[in-house]
């Protein structure tokens, strides 16, 4: 009766047991499995779920609060983002997640403010609000960033509200982007 | 006797072949501890301290007398990997162990988003501002080691001034001596301004180590 080390199980004979072929290849092929599965883990960790989808037209009716729609996908390595249902990321990994966005208004006369924000299942979680501008131009461009915590099926959105004259308005240049940075379960 | 160059696992020579059984139940617990020690790694790696707090109740309202701590409380932590959940003394937001320290150097990320709504009227174009300040206690008072402060100038839309900011910071090995230190004032004389439910996001985590990446 071979014995074996306590946490991974990895067998070897006791003294005065002949070491026959079996008894290596046991004890090379458990060693393997382990080896090659702590491969496997540490490759899974460096891959973290990401994703980056952006637009460079969303109309903007003044003073509503507008869900951006997205329409290019920069890059998404978890399935997070489906053109079926483009004003989401749809999270298939839990834990907490880096979001960030980014978004311009233009097409209007006067702007008094832009403000855009993350919202996850519906519900702003954080935001960003610019004021006055008198130009359409190249419209008044913010940026935001936060972590939240996410369960699978959480949805992240991207949206957006302006007040001035003019308009309709455009959203231009917006950008959804979420990587995770780890999981939800709690240090031991 | 041999020994591998790396991990120093015992390689027999035929004379020892009475005790290879030996020789293999000590490959054996070297292979598993290296292995142990490899998952902690991976985890410290996928699991970088952090927290994350949201206010659960109004704060102020404040006049425009000066900088008003930010706190949150531990009924505030919405996210946690660190148990227990870092305390909070009085004055301001420490992170980490008791009484205020954070518990490892490294480097850090720490991002803060509020929203300031207006009790009453608004004062156009006035003040609103938050600072982040982290400091390390020295000998002869604080030293400012980093900031991400933000101000901007609200207008009267309903809603609220939205607005934040973010960066990282180094943490040494005086890590007990660090604290964070948020606050916030405005200019709206017109009327006191507060900080409702939920419109106070801040999040802290730790990136990772200062030493230098070693290629082998």
């Amino acid at each position: 009766m071979p014995g074996a080390t306590p946490v991974f199980g990895i067998p070897y004979p006791f003294v005065g047991e002949v070491v026959d072929p079996s008894i290596w290849q046991d004890f090379a092929e458990t060693i393997d499995g382990l080896v090659n599965g702590m491969e496997t883990t540490v490759a899974g960790l460096l891959d973290r779920p990401a994703a980056w989808v952006t637009t460079n037209s969303q109309a903007m009716v003044i003073n509503t609060e507008t869900t951006v729609s997205f329409s290019s996908i920069r890059y998404d390595n978890d399935g997070m983002f489906s053109l079926g249902t483009p004003t989401q990321f749809t999270v298939v990994t839990p834990g907490v997640y880096l979001v960030h966005i980014d978004g311009a208004i233009s097409d209007f006369a006067t702007l008094t403010s832009w403000r855009i924000g993350v919202f996850q299942n519906g519900v702003r979680k954080f935001a960003e609000r610019k004021n006055e501008a008198t130009s359409g131009g190249f419209g008044m461009q913010t940026s935001l960033s936060g972590l939240i915590a996410c369960q699978v099926g959480d949805t992240i959105q991207h949206r957006g509200i302006w007040t001035g004259t003019g308009g309709p308005g455009t959203a231009v240049g917006c950008s959804l982007q979420a990587f995770r940075i780890c999981p939800l379960t709690v240090i031991s | 006797m041999n020994f591998t160059e790396c991990l120093g696992l015992p390689c027999p020579d035929p004379e020892d072949y009475g005790a290879y059984a030996l020789y293999m139940q000590r490959v054996a617990e070297m292979v598993e501890a290296h292995l142990l020690a490899q998952q902690e790694l991976a985890t410290t790696f996928d699991m970088p301290r952090t927290t994350i707090w949201n206010n659960d109740e109004i704060i102020g309202p404040i006049d425009t007398t000066g900088f008003a701590s930010l706190q949150q409380t531990s009924s505030d932590v919405v996210f946690s990997n660190v148990q227990p959940p870092f305390p909070f003394p009085l004055n301001g937001l420490n992170i980490g162990t008791n009484p205020g320290t954070f518990l490892e150097p490294g480097i850090y990320h720490i991002g803060w988003s509020i929203n300031t709504v207006e009790v009453g009227a608004v004062t156009n174009d006035s003040l609103r501002r938050a600072n982040c300040i982290i400091e390390k206690n020295v000998p002869g008072g604080p030293l400012i080691v980093a900031e991400f402060n933000r101000a901007v100038q609200a207008e009267n839309i309903a809603g609220g001034s939205f607005f934040g900011s973010e960066g990282t910071f180094v943490v040494d090995e005086d890590f007990g001596d660090y604290v964070v230190q948020i606050t916030w004032l405005h200019g709206n004389v017109a009327s006191m301004v507060q900080i409702p439910v939920g419109g106070y996001w801040i999040w802290l985590t730790r990136v990772g180590s200062v030493e230098a990446i070693e290629v082998v």
